[in-house]
Protein backbone atom coordinates (compact mmCIF):
# COMPACT_ATOMS: atom_id res chain seq x y z
CA UNK A 1 0.00 0.00 0.00
CA UNK A 2 2.86 2.34 0.64
CA UNK A 3 4.17 1.42 -2.84
CA UNK A 4 0.70 2.42 -4.56
CA UNK A 5 0.36 5.42 -2.25
CA UNK A 6 3.42 6.72 -3.31
CA UNK A 7 2.99 6.01 -7.24
CA UNK A 8 -0.41 7.24 -7.27
CA UNK A 9 -1.61 3.56 -8.39
CA UNK A 10 -5.32 2.87 -7.56
CA UNK A 11 -5.88 -0.13 -5.73
CA UNK A 12 -9.31 -2.60 -5.29
CA UNK A 13 -9.50 -4.32 -2.84
CA UNK A 14 -11.60 -7.90 -3.57
CA UNK A 15 -12.83 -10.74 -1.63
CA UNK A 16 -15.48 -13.53 -2.61
CA UNK A 17 -16.40 -11.38 -5.88
CA UNK A 18 -20.10 -11.80 -4.22
CA UNK A 19 -21.17 -8.42 -4.05
CA UNK A 20 -24.10 -7.23 -6.05
CA UNK A 21 -22.93 -3.35 -5.75
CA UNK A 22 -20.01 -3.52 -8.14
CA UNK A 23 -17.63 -3.24 -5.57
CA UNK A 24 -15.14 -5.35 -6.08
CA UNK A 25 -14.59 -3.91 -9.64
CA UNK A 26 -11.31 -2.05 -10.32
CA UNK A 27 -13.20 0.62 -12.60
CA UNK A 28 -10.04 3.03 -12.71
CA UNK A 29 -7.68 -0.23 -13.61
CA UNK A 30 -4.61 -0.39 -11.42
CA UNK A 31 -4.12 -3.46 -8.49
CA UNK A 32 -6.70 -5.46 -7.67
CA UNK A 33 -5.63 -6.93 -3.91
CA UNK A 34 -7.38 -10.65 -3.40
CA UNK A 35 -7.97 -11.65 0.05
CA UNK A 36 -9.11 -15.28 -0.61
CA UNK A 37 -5.58 -16.83 0.68
CA UNK A 38 -5.87 -15.19 3.82
CA UNK A 39 -8.40 -17.63 4.81
CA UNK A 40 -7.42 -18.60 8.30
CA UNK A 41 -9.54 -19.12 11.20
CA UNK A 42 -6.71 -17.62 13.62
CA UNK A 43 -8.48 -18.52 17.12
CA UNK A 44 -11.88 -19.72 18.72
CA UNK A 45 -11.83 -18.30 21.72
CA UNK A 46 -14.61 -20.26 23.75
CA UNK A 47 -13.99 -18.55 27.35
CA UNK A 48 -14.71 -14.66 25.77
CA UNK A 49 -17.19 -16.29 22.92
CA UNK A 50 -14.88 -14.48 19.83
CA UNK A 51 -12.89 -15.56 16.89
CA UNK A 52 -10.59 -13.85 15.28
CA UNK A 53 -10.50 -14.52 11.22
CA UNK A 54 -8.94 -13.28 8.67
CA UNK A 55 -10.98 -11.67 5.89
CA UNK A 56 -10.74 -14.13 3.54
CA UNK A 57 -12.63 -17.04 5.97
CA UNK A 58 -16.07 -18.36 3.84
CA UNK A 59 -19.04 -17.22 6.17
CA UNK A 60 -20.27 -20.89 6.03
CA UNK A 61 -16.83 -21.97 6.95
CA UNK A 62 -16.57 -19.58 10.04
CA UNK A 63 -20.56 -20.79 11.14
CA UNK A 64 -20.17 -24.81 11.22
CA UNK A 65 -16.44 -24.41 12.82
CA UNK A 66 -17.94 -22.19 15.84
CA UNK A 67 -20.91 -24.52 15.47
CA UNK A 68 -18.48 -27.52 16.70
CA UNK A 69 -18.16 -25.21 19.84
CA UNK A 70 -21.86 -24.67 20.44
CA UNK A 71 -21.79 -20.92 19.11
CA UNK A 72 -23.26 -19.83 16.56
CA UNK A 73 -21.76 -16.56 14.42
CA UNK A 74 -25.39 -15.37 12.92
CA UNK A 75 -25.22 -13.24 9.95
CA UNK A 76 -26.12 -15.17 6.87
CA UNK A 77 -26.14 -14.00 3.67
CA UNK A 78 -27.63 -15.98 0.93
CA UNK A 79 -24.33 -16.34 -0.67
CA UNK A 80 -22.87 -17.91 2.71
CA UNK A 81 -21.33 -20.86 0.99
CA UNK A 82 -18.58 -18.84 -0.72
CA UNK A 83 -19.04 -14.66 0.50
CA UNK A 84 -15.61 -14.08 2.47
CA UNK A 85 -16.52 -12.28 6.37
CA UNK A 86 -13.97 -9.15 4.84
CA UNK A 87 -16.52 -8.22 1.95
CA UNK A 88 -19.46 -9.04 4.73
CA UNK A 89 -18.02 -6.30 6.88
CA UNK A 90 -17.52 -4.38 3.61
CA UNK A 91 -21.03 -3.78 3.61
CA UNK A 92 -22.20 -4.53 6.34
CA UNK A 93 -24.10 -8.02 5.34
CA UNK A 94 -27.29 -9.16 6.99
CA UNK A 95 -29.07 -11.78 5.88
CA UNK A 96 -32.41 -13.59 6.93
CA UNK A 97 -31.29 -14.23 10.28
CA UNK A 98 -30.43 -10.54 10.66
CA UNK A 99 -34.06 -9.92 11.78
CA UNK A 100 -33.32 -11.65 15.38
CA UNK A 101 -29.64 -11.72 15.71
CA UNK A 102 -28.69 -7.99 13.69
CA UNK A 103 -26.03 -7.65 10.92
CA UNK A 104 -22.69 -7.85 10.69
CA UNK A 105 -21.83 -4.89 12.67
CA UNK A 106 -23.34 -6.35 15.66
CA UNK A 107 -21.18 -8.75 15.62
CA UNK A 108 -17.30 -6.68 14.76
CA UNK A 109 -15.25 -5.75 17.88
CA UNK A 110 -12.26 -4.89 16.44
CA UNK A 111 -10.65 -4.87 12.90
CA UNK A 112 -6.76 -5.12 11.85
CA UNK A 113 -6.65 -2.41 9.03
CA UNK A 114 -4.02 -1.94 6.44
CA UNK A 115 -4.60 2.08 5.74
CA UNK A 116 -3.91 3.63 2.30
CA UNK A 117 -0.57 5.08 3.74
CA UNK A 118 0.67 1.51 4.88
CA UNK A 119 0.19 2.01 8.70
CA UNK A 120 -1.41 -0.41 10.09
CA UNK A 121 -3.79 0.02 13.08
CA UNK A 122 -6.35 -1.49 15.15
CA UNK A 123 -9.68 0.02 15.46
CA UNK A 124 -10.86 -0.79 18.90
CA UNK A 125 -10.88 -3.12 21.26
CA UNK A 126 -11.64 -6.91 22.38
CA UNK A 127 -14.44 -6.08 24.08
CA UNK A 128 -18.27 -6.13 24.17
CA UNK A 129 -18.46 -2.44 25.28
CA UNK A 130 -16.10 0.15 23.60
CA UNK A 131 -16.44 4.02 24.68
CA UNK A 132 -12.79 5.50 23.70
CA UNK A 133 -13.59 8.07 21.53
CA UNK A 134 -14.99 7.92 18.07
CA UNK A 135 -15.54 3.99 17.30
CA UNK A 136 -13.16 3.78 14.20
CA UNK A 137 -14.39 -0.03 13.79
CA UNK A 138 -17.94 1.02 13.15
CA UNK A 139 -16.71 3.39 10.70
CA UNK A 140 -14.86 0.84 8.60
CA UNK A 141 -17.86 -1.48 8.73
CA UNK A 142 -19.90 -0.97 5.21
CA UNK A 143 -17.14 1.52 3.44
CA UNK A 144 -17.04 -0.49 1.02
CA UNK A 145 -13.23 -1.10 1.29
CA UNK A 146 -12.42 2.78 0.65
CA UNK A 147 -11.28 3.70 3.69
CA UNK A 148 -8.33 0.99 4.78
CA UNK A 149 -8.12 -3.11 3.95
CA UNK A 150 -9.54 -5.06 6.56
CA UNK A 151 -6.41 -7.85 7.27
CA UNK A 152 -7.90 -9.11 10.81
CA UNK A 153 -11.10 -9.42 12.75
CA UNK A 154 -12.32 -10.33 15.63
CA UNK A 155 -15.91 -11.26 16.16
CA UNK A 156 -18.47 -11.64 18.79
CA UNK A 157 -19.91 -15.10 19.04
CA UNK A 158 -23.12 -16.15 21.18
CA UNK A 159 -24.39 -19.67 22.36
CA UNK A 160 -25.90 -21.66 19.25
CA UNK A 161 -29.68 -21.77 19.45
CA UNK A 162 -30.03 -26.00 19.57
CA UNK A 163 -34.04 -26.20 18.44
CA UNK A 164 -36.43 -24.12 15.52
CA UNK A 165 -39.09 -24.65 13.40
CA UNK A 166 -39.66 -23.55 9.80
CA UNK A 167 -42.83 -22.70 9.06
CA UNK A 168 -44.29 -21.49 5.14
CA UNK A 169 -47.37 -19.52 5.23
CA UNK A 170 -49.17 -18.71 1.71
CA UNK A 171 -51.63 -15.79 0.91
CA UNK A 172 -53.87 -14.55 -1.52
CA UNK A 173 -52.70 -11.65 -1.05
CA UNK A 174 -49.76 -10.01 -1.12
CA UNK A 175 -50.69 -7.11 0.75
CA UNK A 176 -51.64 -9.14 3.28
CA UNK A 177 -48.51 -11.27 3.72
CA UNK A 178 -46.77 -7.51 4.24
CA UNK A 179 -49.88 -7.15 6.70
CA UNK A 180 -49.13 -9.93 8.37
CA UNK A 181 -45.36 -9.45 8.73
CA UNK A 182 -46.19 -6.22 11.20
CA UNK A 183 -48.96 -8.26 12.92
CA UNK A 184 -46.24 -11.29 13.64
CA UNK A 185 -44.62 -8.55 15.83
CA UNK A 186 -47.23 -6.79 17.34
CA UNK A 187 -48.91 -10.05 18.37
CA UNK A 188 -45.74 -10.94 21.24
CA UNK A 189 -43.68 -13.49 18.26
CA UNK A 190 -40.04 -12.59 17.85
CA UNK A 191 -39.28 -15.33 15.07
CA UNK A 192 -35.28 -15.38 13.77
CA UNK A 193 -36.47 -15.51 10.39
CA UNK A 194 -39.73 -13.87 8.01
CA UNK A 195 -39.06 -13.53 4.67
CA UNK A 196 -41.56 -12.58 1.91
CA UNK A 197 -41.25 -14.34 -1.16
CA UNK A 198 -43.26 -13.87 -4.10
CA UNK A 199 -44.26 -17.68 -6.08
CA UNK A 200 -42.70 -16.17 -9.58
CA UNK A 201 -38.97 -16.25 -7.08
CA UNK A 202 -39.99 -19.74 -5.89
CA UNK A 203 -40.39 -21.14 -9.26
CA UNK A 204 -37.48 -19.05 -10.92
CA UNK A 205 -35.33 -20.79 -8.22
CA UNK A 206 -37.23 -24.16 -8.39
CA UNK A 207 -36.22 -24.23 -12.38
CA UNK A 208 -32.94 -23.17 -11.32
CA UNK A 209 -31.97 -25.70 -9.43
CA UNK A 210 -34.02 -28.35 -11.31
CA UNK A 211 -36.05 -29.10 -8.46
CA UNK A 212 -39.93 -29.37 -7.82
CA UNK A 213 -41.81 -27.04 -6.11
CA UNK A 214 -45.41 -26.34 -6.81
CA UNK A 215 -46.87 -22.91 -6.42
CA UNK A 216 -50.64 -23.09 -6.70
CA UNK A 217 -52.29 -20.44 -8.42
CA UNK A 218 -54.31 -18.96 -5.83
CA UNK A 219 -51.24 -18.13 -3.76
CA UNK A 220 -49.90 -14.72 -4.69
CA UNK A 221 -47.50 -14.27 -1.72
CA UNK A 222 -45.75 -16.67 0.96
CA UNK A 223 -43.56 -15.59 4.00
CA UNK A 224 -41.17 -18.46 5.34
CA UNK A 225 -40.88 -17.56 8.78
CA UNK A 226 -38.84 -19.51 11.45
CA UNK A 227 -38.89 -19.83 15.12
CA UNK A 228 -35.63 -20.62 17.07
CA UNK A 229 -34.44 -21.62 20.48
CA UNK A 230 -33.58 -23.87 22.79
CA UNK A 231 -37.16 -24.96 24.33
CA UNK A 232 -38.46 -27.22 21.96
CA UNK A 233 -41.97 -26.59 24.19
CA UNK A 234 -41.61 -22.47 23.72
CA UNK A 235 -41.52 -22.78 20.34
CA UNK A 236 -43.98 -25.63 19.66
CA UNK A 237 -45.98 -22.21 21.94
CA UNK A 238 -45.15 -19.67 19.76
CA UNK A 239 -45.56 -21.79 16.35
CA UNK A 240 -49.24 -22.03 17.97
CA UNK A 241 -49.54 -18.03 18.59
CA UNK A 242 -47.81 -17.43 14.97
CA UNK A 243 -50.64 -19.73 13.13
CA UNK A 244 -53.37 -17.70 14.68
CA UNK A 245 -52.25 -14.74 13.97
CA UNK A 246 -51.32 -15.67 10.22
CA UNK A 247 -54.94 -17.21 10.26
CA UNK A 248 -56.22 -14.42 11.33
CA UNK A 249 -54.40 -12.23 8.61
CA UNK A 250 -56.15 -14.16 5.92
CA UNK A 251 -53.93 -16.52 5.42
CA UNK A 252 -54.35 -19.33 3.16
CA UNK A 253 -52.75 -22.06 4.75
CA UNK A 254 -49.42 -22.83 6.99
CA UNK A 255 -47.37 -25.67 6.60
CA UNK A 256 -44.48 -26.33 8.72
CA UNK A 257 -41.33 -28.23 7.93
CA UNK A 258 -40.85 -31.16 9.84
CA UNK A 259 -37.51 -33.24 8.67
CA UNK A 260 -34.34 -31.51 7.89
CA UNK A 261 -34.62 -32.40 4.33
CA UNK A 262 -37.73 -30.25 3.71
CA UNK A 263 -35.94 -27.45 6.00
CA UNK A 264 -33.16 -27.71 3.75
CA UNK A 265 -35.14 -28.11 0.53
CA UNK A 266 -36.65 -24.85 1.28
CA UNK A 267 -33.71 -22.73 2.64
CA UNK A 268 -31.90 -23.94 -0.66
CA UNK A 269 -34.90 -22.36 -2.69
CA UNK A 270 -34.43 -19.00 -0.98
CA UNK A 271 -31.26 -18.87 -1.20
CA UNK A 272 -31.28 -19.57 -4.82
CA UNK A 273 -33.57 -16.87 -5.70
CA UNK A 274 -31.17 -14.41 -6.72
CA UNK A 275 -29.16 -16.34 -9.08
CA UNK A 276 -31.93 -17.63 -10.58
CA UNK A 277 -33.30 -14.22 -11.12
CA UNK A 278 -30.02 -13.43 -12.96
CA UNK A 279 -30.15 -16.84 -15.18
CA UNK A 280 -33.92 -16.04 -16.04
CA UNK A 281 -33.18 -12.91 -17.92
CA UNK A 282 -30.83 -9.27 -17.40
CA UNK A 283 -32.27 -7.87 -14.75
CA UNK A 284 -31.50 -5.42 -11.97
CA UNK A 285 -32.06 -6.46 -8.01
CA UNK A 286 -32.79 -3.10 -6.06
CA UNK A 287 -31.91 -3.75 -2.41
CA UNK A 288 -34.94 -1.45 -0.63
CA UNK A 289 -35.48 -1.50 2.93
CA UNK A 290 -38.27 0.59 4.93
CA UNK A 291 -39.85 0.62 8.53
CA UNK A 292 -41.52 -3.01 8.10
CA UNK A 293 -45.15 -1.45 8.93
CA UNK A 294 -44.67 0.36 5.48
CA UNK A 295 -43.90 -2.78 3.87
CA UNK A 296 -47.41 -3.28 1.96
CA UNK A 297 -47.37 0.41 0.67
CA UNK A 298 -43.65 0.01 -0.48
CA UNK A 299 -44.54 -3.40 -2.38
CA UNK A 300 -47.97 -1.76 -4.03
CA UNK A 301 -46.37 1.15 -4.93
CA UNK A 302 -43.30 -0.66 -6.41
CA UNK A 303 -45.81 -3.01 -8.80
CA UNK A 304 -47.67 0.18 -9.63
CA UNK A 305 -44.36 1.50 -10.82
CA UNK A 306 -43.15 -1.18 -12.68
CA UNK A 307 -46.37 -1.58 -14.30
CA UNK A 308 -46.10 1.66 -16.02
CA UNK A 309 -42.82 1.24 -17.16
CA UNK A 310 -44.10 -2.21 -18.63
CA UNK A 311 -42.09 -4.05 -16.00
CA UNK A 312 -42.13 -7.08 -15.12
CA UNK A 313 -40.60 -7.49 -11.21
CA UNK A 314 -40.06 -9.66 -8.87
CA UNK A 315 -39.80 -9.75 -5.21
CA UNK A 316 -38.70 -11.02 -1.98
CA UNK A 317 -36.33 -10.61 1.15
CA UNK A 318 -36.35 -10.16 4.64
CA UNK A 319 -39.75 -9.16 5.30
CA UNK A 320 -39.60 -8.81 8.84
CA UNK A 321 -36.58 -6.10 8.83
CA UNK A 322 -38.75 -4.20 5.74
CA UNK A 323 -35.80 -5.23 3.14
CA UNK A 324 -37.36 -5.93 0.22
CA UNK A 325 -35.27 -7.25 -2.83
CA UNK A 326 -36.76 -5.87 -5.79
CA UNK A 327 -35.51 -7.64 -8.87
CA UNK A 328 -36.87 -6.21 -12.33
CA UNK A 329 -36.14 -8.15 -15.18
CA UNK A 330 -35.10 -7.35 -18.64
CA UNK A 331 -37.44 -9.74 -20.37
CA UNK A 332 -37.95 -8.64 -24.11
CA UNK A 333 -37.49 -5.14 -23.93
CA UNK A 334 -35.22 -3.41 -26.23
CA UNK A 335 -31.38 -2.10 -24.77
CA UNK A 336 -32.56 1.41 -25.19
CA UNK A 337 -35.31 0.67 -23.41
CA UNK A 338 -33.60 -1.04 -20.50
CA UNK A 339 -31.16 1.80 -20.06
CA UNK A 340 -33.29 4.32 -20.06
CA UNK A 341 -36.88 3.53 -18.49
CA UNK A 342 -34.79 1.28 -16.06
CA UNK A 343 -33.33 3.62 -14.16
CA UNK A 344 -36.76 6.18 -14.10
CA UNK A 345 -38.29 3.26 -12.83
CA UNK A 346 -35.79 2.43 -10.16
CA UNK A 347 -35.92 6.23 -9.15
CA UNK A 348 -39.19 6.47 -8.70
CA UNK A 349 -39.02 2.45 -6.87
CA UNK A 350 -36.48 4.77 -4.49
CA UNK A 351 -38.52 8.04 -4.24
CA UNK A 352 -41.30 6.00 -2.50
CA UNK A 353 -39.07 4.15 -0.45
CA UNK A 354 -37.24 7.02 0.92
CA UNK A 355 -40.62 8.95 1.65
CA UNK A 356 -41.72 5.58 3.58
CA UNK A 357 -39.06 6.43 5.59
CA UNK A 358 -36.60 3.64 4.20
CA UNK A 359 -33.00 4.11 2.26
CA UNK A 360 -31.96 3.09 -1.20
CA UNK A 361 -30.29 -0.56 0.71
CA UNK A 362 -30.23 -2.52 3.54
CA UNK A 363 -27.53 -4.63 3.00
CA UNK A 364 -25.73 -4.61 -0.67
CA UNK A 365 -24.08 -1.38 -0.52
CA UNK A 366 -23.83 1.37 -2.51
CA UNK A 367 -20.51 0.35 -4.74
CA UNK A 368 -20.49 1.41 -8.10
CA UNK A 369 -24.26 0.62 -9.42
CA UNK A 370 -26.43 2.53 -6.98
CA UNK A 371 -24.21 5.93 -6.28
CA UNK A 372 -26.05 7.78 -8.84
CA UNK A 373 -28.94 6.91 -6.65
CA UNK A 374 -26.95 8.09 -3.47
CA UNK A 375 -28.53 11.60 -3.54
CA UNK A 376 -31.67 10.58 -3.29
CA UNK A 377 -31.18 9.29 -0.09
CA UNK A 378 -28.94 11.57 1.21
CA UNK A 379 -28.17 15.15 1.53
CA UNK A 380 -24.88 17.38 0.13
CA UNK A 381 -23.99 17.30 3.27
CA UNK A 382 -24.08 14.17 4.59
CA UNK A 383 -22.14 12.87 1.08
CA UNK A 384 -19.55 16.03 2.02
CA UNK A 385 -19.31 14.81 5.00
CA UNK A 386 -18.03 11.34 3.92
CA UNK A 387 -15.88 12.80 1.08
CA UNK A 388 -14.19 14.24 3.98
CA UNK A 389 -13.68 10.96 5.98
CA UNK A 390 -12.66 9.37 2.78
CA UNK A 391 -10.40 12.38 2.47
CA UNK A 392 -8.57 11.85 5.77
CA UNK A 393 -8.45 8.23 5.35
CA UNK A 394 -6.92 8.08 2.27
CA UNK A 395 -6.17 11.60 0.61
CA UNK A 396 -4.79 9.99 -2.68
CA UNK A 397 -8.05 8.68 -2.77
CA UNK A 398 -5.94 5.78 -4.17
CA UNK A 399 -8.08 2.88 -2.26
CA UNK A 400 -11.47 1.45 -4.42
CA UNK A 401 -11.87 4.82 -6.14
CA UNK A 402 -15.59 5.40 -7.87
CA UNK A 403 -17.34 4.01 -5.44
CA UNK A 404 -20.65 5.09 -3.08
CA UNK A 405 -20.15 8.80 -4.14
CA UNK B 1 -9.63 11.25 -11.22
CA UNK B 2 -6.61 9.84 -13.19
CA UNK B 3 -4.02 7.18 -11.84
CA UNK B 4 -0.26 6.45 -12.56
CA UNK B 5 -0.79 3.08 -15.00
CA UNK B 6 0.91 0.55 -13.87
CA UNK B 7 4.57 -0.25 -15.89
CA UNK B 8 7.22 -3.03 -15.99
CA UNK B 9 8.58 -1.43 -13.02
CA UNK B 10 6.05 -1.64 -11.04
CA UNK B 11 5.01 -5.46 -11.62
CA UNK B 12 8.74 -5.88 -10.61
CA UNK B 13 8.46 -4.24 -7.52
CA UNK B 14 4.62 -6.12 -6.48
CA UNK B 15 6.79 -9.60 -7.50
CA UNK B 16 10.31 -8.67 -5.23
CA UNK B 17 8.05 -7.72 -2.53
CA UNK B 18 5.38 -10.87 -2.50
CA UNK B 19 6.95 -13.37 -4.94
CA UNK B 20 6.37 -13.86 -8.54
CA UNK B 21 3.37 -16.41 -7.86
CA UNK B 22 1.24 -13.87 -5.88
CA UNK B 23 1.37 -11.38 -8.68
CA UNK B 24 -0.91 -11.92 -11.29
CA UNK B 25 -0.93 -9.54 -15.24
CA UNK B 26 -2.09 -12.35 -18.00
CA UNK B 27 -4.48 -11.13 -19.28
CA UNK B 28 -7.13 -14.23 -18.78
CA UNK B 29 -5.72 -14.79 -15.43
CA UNK B 30 -7.08 -11.12 -14.57
CA UNK B 31 -10.35 -12.43 -16.30
CA UNK B 32 -12.16 -13.93 -13.02
CA UNK B 33 -10.94 -10.43 -10.88
CA UNK B 34 -13.15 -8.14 -13.59
CA UNK B 35 -16.23 -8.70 -12.45
CA UNK B 36 -18.31 -9.60 -9.80
CA UNK B 37 -21.88 -10.94 -8.94
CA UNK B 38 -23.28 -7.57 -9.82
CA UNK B 39 -25.47 -7.65 -13.24
CA UNK B 40 -23.09 -8.03 -16.36
CA UNK B 41 -20.09 -4.77 -15.23
CA UNK B 42 -16.95 -5.97 -16.57
CA UNK B 43 -13.40 -4.23 -15.64
CA UNK B 44 -10.26 -5.83 -15.83
CA UNK B 45 -7.72 -4.83 -13.78
CA UNK B 46 -4.37 -3.81 -14.88
CA UNK B 47 -2.85 -6.70 -11.86
CA UNK B 48 -3.47 -8.47 -9.15
CA UNK B 49 -2.17 -9.28 -6.20
CA UNK B 50 -2.12 -11.11 -2.86
CA UNK B 51 -0.25 -12.61 -0.43
CA UNK B 52 -0.86 -14.30 3.02
CA UNK B 53 0.73 -11.83 5.69
CA UNK B 54 2.42 -12.77 8.63
CA UNK B 55 0.69 -13.89 11.81
CA UNK B 56 -0.23 -10.95 14.19
CA UNK B 57 -2.12 -11.58 17.11
CA UNK B 58 -4.47 -8.65 18.29
CA UNK B 59 -3.43 -6.20 21.44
Amino acid sequence: MKYCNSKHICVTPRGAGTGLSGGALPVYGGVVLGLQRMNSIVKVDTENFQAIVEPGVINEVLQQTVKEYGLFYPPDPASKGTCFIGGNIAHCSGGPRALKYGTTRDYVLNLEVVLPSGDIIWTGANTLKYASGYNLTHLIIGSEGTLGIVTKIVLKLIPFPTQNSLLLASFASPIDACRAVSSIFMGGCSPSVCEFIEPLAFRLAADYLQVAFETPETVQAYLLIEIDGNNGELIAKECENMYTILTEGNCLEVLLATTTSEKEHLWKLRRSMGEASKKSTVYKEEDTVVPRAQLPELFAGTKTIAARYGLRTVCYGHAGDGNLHINILKDEHSDAYWNHEVKEAIKEIFRLCISLGGTISGEHGIGLVQKEYLPLAVSEIQIDLMRNIKRCFDPNLILNPGKIF
Amino acid sequence: MTYKQIDEEDIKHFRDVLSAAYVITGKDQLEPFAHDYTEDLVFVPRSSYYRQIQERLPP
